[in-house]
């Protein structure tokens, strides 16, 4: 990754363009042309560091809740509960993390009463206590990563 | 307008004509695509269109989440401090869940453990919350981008 890399990144991190030739614009803003722009993302893409480009939805807005989750598992059954946490429909966070509740996931649905009955199934299943954390004001979302 | 979203891909293809492409899937054209992404923005169903990096992959290895005690009356003033950090990537009043005082969560992120432990040190500094933990990550698990396709 070299500091054309880096400015392109940091740009389409910020907004990617809403313009029919979008790489023409965006190789204007880094001194490069279009064609050298479009190759450079693809293999940005290839190697890993792009994950996708596309829309950043707001879920509430489409009709969506969701709610931070925070659970005590013991070591020797986290691999196992957080797989299984991951495979359910919704989830789009997992982690360990450093505590007493050491797994924290983020679930979404169209309804509360889905998210409590999916978290109702794992607490049966797993003998756990699922912490919810629902939220309750927005001050920030967004994911940016100065390179 | 919102069913457009799951009639293009939540990842674009990267070729010249982007919008081109993806609008001839599904009978529109280009331009038409780019005016209902643009009137979605405006809407606020989408937050925005850009890359979604893999942060490890890009030196950003460490994130914590932080929790904060703030009181009722200065719950506006610390969030919006929190919020001004560029490391900070997300911001919360969130309940107490039954389980502790914190109520205003954070999710920080730094290419080592002191670049996040310092954001911490001076949001503490900044809003007077004294009371406070720090929870690093020590695995992901999981980590999507919210969609609507396949629901």
């Amino acid at each position: 990754m070299d500091e054309i890399d880096k400015k392109i990144l940091n740009l389409i991190q910020e907004e990617f363009p809403l313009s029919e030739r979008p790489f023409e614009d965006i190789g204007k803003k880094t001194g490069i042309s279009g064609r050298e722009a479009l190759k450079r993302v693809k293999e940005l893409k290839e190697k890993g560091i792009i994950r996708r480009i596309g829309p950043i939805l707001e879920r509430k807005k489409l009709g969506y809740t969701s709610v931070l989750c925070g659970v005590h598992v013991d070591d020797s059954a986290i691999v196992e509960v957080a797989r299984e946490i991951s495979a359910l429909a919704g989830v789009t966070h997992n982690y360990e993390r450093e505590g007493e509740l050491n797994l924290w996931f983020t679930i979404t649905k169209k309804t509360i009463g889905e998210i409590d009955s999916a978290l109702a199934d794992l607490e049966r299943a797993h003998g756990l206590r699922i912490y919810r954390f629902p939220e309750k004001r927005t001050f920030k979302i967004k994911t940016y990563f100065p390179l | 307008m919102y069913r457009i979203l799951e009639r293009i891909p939540h990842d674009f293809p990267i070729v010249e004509r982007p919008y081109d492409a993806m609008a001839k899937k599904i009978g529109i054209s280009g331009k038409e695509l780019i005016d209902i992404l643009k009137r979605l923005k405006a809407d606020g169903a989408v937050r925005r269109v850009a890359s979604v990096l893999y942060y490890r992959r890009v030196s950003y290895t460490h994130n914590a989440m932080a929790v904060w005690r703030a009181a009722d009356d200065g719950i506006e003033r610390a969030g919006r401090i929190i919020s001004s950090f560029p490391q900070v990537s997300h911001c919360y009043e969130r309940d107490r869940g039954g389980y502790w005082g914190y109520n205003l969560f954070s999710m920080i992120h730094g290419k080592n453990l002191q670049d996040c432990m310092e954001v911490i040190g001076k949001i503490s500094e900044k809003t007077g919350i004294k009371d406070f933990q720090v929870f690093f990550s020590k695995r992901e698990f999981k980590k999507i981008s919210f969609s609507i396709h396949h629901e």
